[in-house]
């Protein structure tokens, strides 16, 4: 049996299982990147799949599809906690290690877990009650392989998050920004480092026919050496459609997120005495393609 | 060759398995059975009224809403008292609900007829509902003014204020008309 058959194969008995067994209603992501306000009732839990596929680099083949199962339970009704179990099938072929192009990294073609991670996220302000919707994410992680490279590695991170939502139309159409900053520290072959991600994200969703939404989401993605503002490693802006299909019992989002632009371009010579680069975009840290699909029932 | 072929029907159910479920609709009453449960002793017929231009305007200024439907589903009684079976947007589609108007203008009691919202189902509750006994068009019916909040439903209770406050401002266009 493939290495690539099992998380699949796992991923389909958990989807059956939900489904066919007629468990009630879910909370929903309306987006596939961008957070809204929206929380678990008090009492209610929820179990929650996001599958990431980022695929595409400047040289050579590379691909990871991220899993990540989460369970999520209402605490109070503006107070909802979860915990993730992160895990990622990656295939590289002839692919650069984006911390030091001139070596690539070991070919793989694995499945394994990479860590765990808790959410909490409070609710401020509801979208449908007050002018605005507001809420505050927190999310602590830890990781022993780094998701992009499939590499061994002690990563510790804070996910902070500030939420606003603003809905129209008697709320047809949504539209919610997230600002993230997230605190990495990293310990790799005896080494320690530290760095800050930044990320702005925001989008549209209309409901342009009952259960059924369409909008768009744009996401830009900064990281900082050293947590120095000065010291920017790189960014990347990301701009696609997403789909949402919701029901009293079940949830399913698709977001499609190419990369439109990103800096640096120019990453070093490769292993091969070759340039790696691109003439638009950033793919160190970062893909050609990134397309997730959420869904969700509630237990 | 076998193994790839395996990873992509698995990988095509895992993505269509939600797609292939469907949800019975929640289906409460039916126009009949609504009217005769707010109005039990009486005697009404069904017909639909078309709101003018002006009287439009007019609901939405007076309610504040928007009027979507201009088309009026009313079901009237000899003596005046009227029932309403109008509909608001829920999170995933319409809920369907009546509200029942005396002939002196106050609501006697709304009834949810459809409803397919994942939360909420406590505005189908009759202390929820009997906030709104006895309200007329010069009532604010605002939620968490003088109607509850149901926390975990609040669009549904809150769009279901709003329709109960435009109705009792197309009530007084509508009341006279044939």
């Amino acid at each position: 049996m493939g290495l690539f058959l099992r998380p699949l194969f796992l991923q389909f008995l958990i989807s059956a299982t939900f489904f066919f067994s007629s468990l009630c209603f879910a909370d929903e992501a309306m987006f596939g990147y961008l957070y809204t306000t929206d929380t678990l009732p008090q009492g209610h839990w929820e179990y929650e799949q996001v599958n990431t596929l980022r695929t595409g680099k400047a040289q050579g083949n590379y691909l990871s599809f991220d899993l990540r199962n989460e369970i999520e339970y209402g605490i109070t009704n503006e107070f909802t906690g979860s915990v993730y179990v992160n895990s990622s099938y990656i295939f590289t072929d002839n692919v650069y290690n984006p911390e030091m192009v001139s070596m690539n990294l070991p070919n793989q073609n694995g499945y394994n877990v990479n860590g765990v991670s808790f959410e909490f996220k409070y609710r401020v302000l509801s979208p449908y009650l007050d002018p605005i919707g507001l809420m505050f994410y927190a999310e602590p992680e830890i990781s022993t392989r780094d998701a992009m490279t499939g590499l061994d590695v002690i990563e510790r991170a804070v996910e902070f998050r500030i939420i606003a939502q603003e809905n129209f139309f008697d709320d047809l159409l949504i539209t919610s920004a997230n600002i993230m900053a997230e605190p990495e520290w990293e310990f790799e072959d005896g080494m320690a480092s530290k760095e800050l991600w930044m990320e702005f994200t925001t989008g549209a969703t209309y409901r342009v026919h009952p259960n059924w939404w369409a909008g768009l989401e744009i996401r830009n993605h900064r990281e900082f050496t050293d947590m120095d503002f000065g010291n920017q490693e790189h960014s990347a802006f990301f701009l696609g459609p997403n789909v949402h299909y919701g029901t009293q019992k079940w949830w399913a989002t698709l977001t499609i997120l190419p990369q439109i632009f990103g800096e640096p371009r120019i990453l070093g010579i490769g292993a091969n005495g070759s340039v790696i680069q691109d003439p638009n975009l950033h793919l160190g840290q970062h893909e050609k393609l990134e397309a997730r699909l959420k869904f969700g029932v509630n237990i | 060759m076998r193994n790839r072929n395996l990873e992509l029907i698995m990988l095509g159910l895992t993505v269509t398995t939600p797609l292939s479920i469907t949800v019975k609709a929640e289906v409460y009453f039916s126009e009949d059975q609504v009217v005769k449960s707010i109005f039990p002793d009486e005697t009404f017929q069904s017909q639909w009224i078309e709101l003018t231009d002006a009287e439009v305007k007019s609901i939405e200024e007076k309610s504040g809403e928007r009027v979507r439907d201009r088309k009026v589903r009313v079901w009237k009684s000899s003596s005046g008292n009227i029932v309403f079976i109008d509909r608001v947007i829920g999170k995933h589609d319409y809920i369907t609900y009546a509200v029942g108007i005396n002939k002196t203008g106050k609501v006697a009691q709304i009834e949810v007829m459809e409803y397919r919202e994942t939360y909420g189902e406590d505005v189908r509750k009759p202390l929820w509902r009997q906030q709104f006994v006895g309200k007329t068009d010069s009532d604010p019916l605002k939620v968490n003014h003088d109607i509850k909040n149901i926390s975990g439903a609040t669009l549904s209770s809150t769009h279901l204020t709003a329709g109960v406050r435009r109705i009792l401002q197309t009530y007084e266009n509508v009341k006279t008309k044939s």
